[in-house]
């Protein structure tokens, strides 16, 4: 598509030299000509005669609306008139748009009356544009009317969308159905209104001045898409830039940062119960092997390491510096990290922006950037990376190596992020304290992530991004090759920004998070527990090779419930073939259900697990493996659990490596049956049939998005 | 009419639906609002019963072989005159033999045309474990494809009936949105309580819909009813 950038700049220009903050409908119109957004033939009337003459010219039937940029919301001041079939009703209307729009506001600027053709169309739907303080320009789409605002039936996608994504947006809203054509109404011209979607989305992209914009309603027909009324809001205060370093620079200081050979911890202490005296502990005790250098004015040496007045006198090089010291005197010192050159401060102390120092926190800030110092926090508990055995912290060391990394906003998330990967033993790359996010964010630490290869899950817990679309669209990029899992805390309605269009007032907050981390690819966690499990199953479970999945149970019971949790997390049952069905039904009793799941029923020995669960892994077609496993005496827990990683072993070596989750019920012995197979990698939970088959459900959703299915 | 009378009436001619003068007649008895509807055999009858409920009046067909009446052109909405409405008359009967050449035409039902309003759905469904249960939702298409309805099972108290209304998840449109006054939710409650109290003093009934259903800032009534009875 050609844009006409140089007429909408032309017309920008213009409203922002009147000083105005708003188009006039004819100048919304001719940006749409532009754009390639189509919109109802009209033209503007200054007598009621005019108006009669336009309205003949145009065709019959037409709408007259008032023609003022001081009047946003016509309808409201009695500015439109619809349904004008004749020359004496348009001369009415027109006089009567003109009283009303008076008396409405007197001081208003009333350049005519628009003489418009009526357009008529199958479903009235409105798509919009709108200026997200941290995700920049979005689109949105919906179903027009009043049940759009009620139900917030909505969706929206980063400016510029793609075609497809514009398309995949009709899919989108809980109506779509409603645009397929239902009661016999006819469906409509998806292409037309996808183009639509698209090219106002190159529009609030290319103009960044454009800070609202609403084509409601827009007619969509079976064989077009038409905006029969378009709002324009201007914003013509140039947005504060950001510092975004390139992927480069960050790289080169988050490797320095995350994987340090020489550490300083700054007020580092002899004395037990200090902060710099914990780090110094958990440096030591959690086996790192760089240089670690104490600063300390007053002490010569602290746990057997020589000390420092100052990092400046280190004989070496040094990659972080660990503050733990208080807020007031972080800005001084941080002078000195820089001369020395060190990559990264890692600020542990509180006292900035969370109980409103935010000018502390910004001087410190610009002395980091003065200096070229990345800040991880302040208001944070440090950071561990495992595979140095590095633990930058003052909580507890953690050992257990593994492939996910975590990072969490809030303190408290990340003790339970601590506690749960030692408690489930998962094994973990980093854990990062962000905090306040003066400076390292989300996406740098997903650049990082990217490229390190002890890393290949990664969960975020966040309460805000800084940068949405900076987040965005690296964890696009990124989610291609590892799973990134995100909780969003806080999903209540933003609400501080006051909005002056539907767009904007249907932006709830949470919406466009929900869009734009699916339009990224990034697996949205709705609990803490969900993050972590699925942060802990993403790393276990191999990546699945098509969609069929087969539910094998002991328990009937469980096996409806397991069929039930998959239907809520969109995991797809297979159809059972008949000569797989046929095979299954060899091991099982002639009472039992074969079909899908499959139910071995109650009273079998271990013999029929093993054939059956031998079976589902062995035949090609099924690509992932739900088990339903039920307490009895002739298959006691641990037989199960010491077949089952056998099966699975025998399988692995033999080069199958399916998904396999487990449910298990009965007595607490299936608990340690449980941590028996977690031992040998197996997935498996006791006294739940959901989690199973959401961590399955988390997989998938990556790997489809990811384009692996 | 008695609602006996109307039950045999059906079953002798192997109906379990009631037709809408039918159903509408009994509902009227039973307390609900519904619009006057009258059955017509003939065009004169036609002209003289809207002359009698008065402009402007809607027509429908009436025919036990005919569920869906707007998808065969057999319904004429606005009809403001003598004229309007004989022309109306043979157009549906007219459509009705067209879209299904063999259906047995009871006739056509003429009622007076409410007003504009907010649509709404009250109907009752009997489940196999629970009995009959009521059903409320907003009405029309869109609704339809949410699925936004909420349910009780009968019998139903005052409170019941008011949650009902209140559970939807659009039920912001009924508080009055866009400027719009509140619709009457005391008259919602009262109709559903109303066709709560007659389905469970006449168990025959399987299914009852009022759809739509329009409310107002002051009252409510039915413009269609539905009434599916048991078979013996």
């Amino acid at each position: 598509m050609n844009y006409d950038q140089a007429t909408v700049k032309e017309i920008l220009k213009q409203v922002q030299n009147e000083g105005r903050s708003a188009l006039t409908a004819s100048e919304g119109k001719q940006l749409c000509d532009a754009y390639g957004i189509p919109t109802p033939a009209q033209r503007v009337a200054t007598s009621a005669q005019q108006a009669a003459d336009l309205a003949k010219e145009i065709g019959f039937p037409v709408v007259l609306k008032v023609e003022s940029s001081d009047i946003l919301h016509k309808t409201d001041a009695g500015g439109v008139v619809t349904g004008l079939t004749s020359v004496s009703e348009v001369k009415r209307a027109f006089k009567s748009i003109k009283a009303s729009a008076k008396a409405f506001n007197a001081s208003a600027r009333i350049v005519g009356v628009q003489v418009q053709q009526m357009v008529s169309g199958a479903h009235e739907v409105i798509v919009g544009g709108t200026t997200d303080p941290s995700f920049g320009k979005l689109v949105a789409f919906g179903l027009g009317g009043v049940l759009v605002e009620v139900m917030q039936d909505i969706t929206f996608r980063l400016a510029p969308a793609t075609g497809q994504q514009a398309l995949a947006m009709l899919d989108d809203i809980a109506g779509a159905e409603i645009l397929k054509g239902v009661r016999g109404a006819e469906g409509i011209d998806r292409q037309a209104l996808a183009a639509l979607i698209e090219n106002l989305s190159h529009l609030m992209h290319d103009f960044p001045e454009i800070s609202e914009m609403d084509l409601n309603p827009v007619m969509a027909g079976s064989d077009s898409a038409t905006a029969v009324d378009v709002r324009i809001v201007t914003d013509f205060s140039p947005a504060e830039a950001r510092y975004r370093p390139s992927q480069e620079e960050i790289l080169t200081a988050m490797r320095r940062i995350m994987q340090p050979d020489a550490v300083a911890v700054i007020g580092a202490s002899p004395e037990d119960g200090k902060i710099g005296n914990s780090v110094m502990k958990n440096l030591i005790d959690g086996g790192y092997q760089g240089a670690i250098y104490p600063i300390n004015p007053r002490a010569d040496e602290i746990l057997g390491r020589t000390c420092y007045k100052s990092v400046l006198d280190i004989p070496g090089a040094v990659d972080i510096a660990i503050f733990c010291i208080p807020a007031r005197f972080v800005a001084q010192v941080l002078g000195e990290v820089g001369e020395k050159q060190i990559a990264g401060a890692i600020l542990i102390p509180s006292g900035f922006a969370e109980i409103g120092e935010d000018e502390l926190q910004a001087e410190v800030l610009q002395v980091a950037r003065d200096n070229n110092v990345r800040l991880m926090g302040p208001n944070i508990y440090g950071f561990y990376y495992t595979h140095k055995n590095l633990c930058a912290t003052f909580c507890t060391p953690y050992d257990e190596k593994g492939q996910v990394a975590l990072s969490s906003q809030s303190g408290g998330v990340g003790m339970a992020i601590i506690g749960f990967s030692r408690s489930s033993k998962m094994g973990v790359s980093a854990i990062v304290g962000l905090g306040n996010k003066s400076d390292i964010d989300e996406d740098d630490l997903l650049t990082f992530f990217e490229q390190d290869d002890n890393t290949q899950v990664v969960a975020m817990h966040v309460e805000d991004l800084k940068d949405g679309r900076a987040f965005a669209e690296v964890a696009e990029r990124v989610s291609k090759k590892k799973p990134v899992v995100m909780l969003k805390a806080g999903r209540t309605a933003l609400g501080a920004k006051a909005a002056r269009s539907h767009t904007g007032a249907l932006a709830g907050n949470d919406k466009v998070y929900d869009a734009v981390l699916r339009q990224s690819g990034v697996i949205r966690a709705r609990n803490l527990n969900d993050m972590l499990e699925y942060a802990r199953g993403l790393q276990i479970l191999p990546t699945p090779k098509g969609e069929n999945v087969v539910i094998v149970t002991g328990a009937g019971g469980s096996g409806v419930l397991l069929a039930d949790a998959c239907l809520d997390h969109g995991v797809q049952l297979m159809t059972m073939p008949d000569d797989l069905d046929a095979a299954f039904k060899e091991f099982i009793p002639p009472f039992g259900a074969s079909g899908n799941p499959v139910d071995i029923t109650g009273g079998e020995p271990p013999t029929t697990y093993r054939n059956t669960i031998e079976l589902a892994l062995t035949d090609e077609r099924i690509h992932s493996l739900i088990l339903g496993y039920w307490h009895t005496i002739i298959t006691p827990p641990m037989v199960f659990a010491t077949l089952l990683s056998e099966v699975v072993g025998e399988a692995r070596q033999r080069g199958i490596d399916k998904p396999v989750v487990v449910s298990l019920v009965g007595d607490v012995e299936v608990e340690e049956a449980c941590r028996m197979l977690t031992e040998h990698n197996i997935l498996a939970y006791p006294y739940t049939t959901e989690k199973p088959v959401a961590v399955l459900g988390a997989k998938y959703r990556w790997a489809r998005s990811a384009g692996l299915l | 009419m008695t609602f006996e009378s109307v039950l045999t009436q059906a079953r002798s001619e192997g109906r379990d639906l009631l037709n809408e003068v039918e159903a509408k007649q009994l509902l009227q008895e039973a307390g609900i609002p519904v619009t006057t509807t009258v059955l017509a055999v003939t065009q004169e009858e036609a002209s003289a019963e809207a002359a009698r409920v008065g402009y402007p009046v809607v027509l429908k067909i009436v025919s036990p072989d005919i569920a869906h009446k707007s998808d065969v052109g057999g319904v004429k909405v606005g009809l403001e005159d003598d004229a309007a409405v004989n022309a109306a008359y043979e157009e549906i009967v007219g459509n009705a033999k067209k879209a299904v050449p063999n259906a047995n035409i009871t006739g056509v039902a003429v009622q007076n045309m409410a007003g504009e309003g907010t649509e709404v759905i009250v109907g009752m469904t009997t489940d196999p474990q629970f009995g009959p249960v009521m059903m409320f939702g907003l009405g029309g298409i869109m609704v339809e494809v949410l699925k936004d309805v909420s349910f009780r099972v009968v019998p139903l108290t005052e409170r019941d009936a008011a949650q009902m209304i209140d559970e939807i998840k659009g039920s912001a449109v009924l508080d009055g949105v866009r400027g719009q006054p509140p619709v009457d939710k005391a008259a919602l409650c009262d109709a559903i309580l109303k066709v709560a109290e007659f389905v469970e003093q006449h168990p025959e009934v399987q299914e009852l819909d009022l759809n739509p259903m329009i409310a107002y800032s002051d009252g409510a009534i039915a413009v269609d009813a539905r009434i599916v009875v048991s078979a013996s």
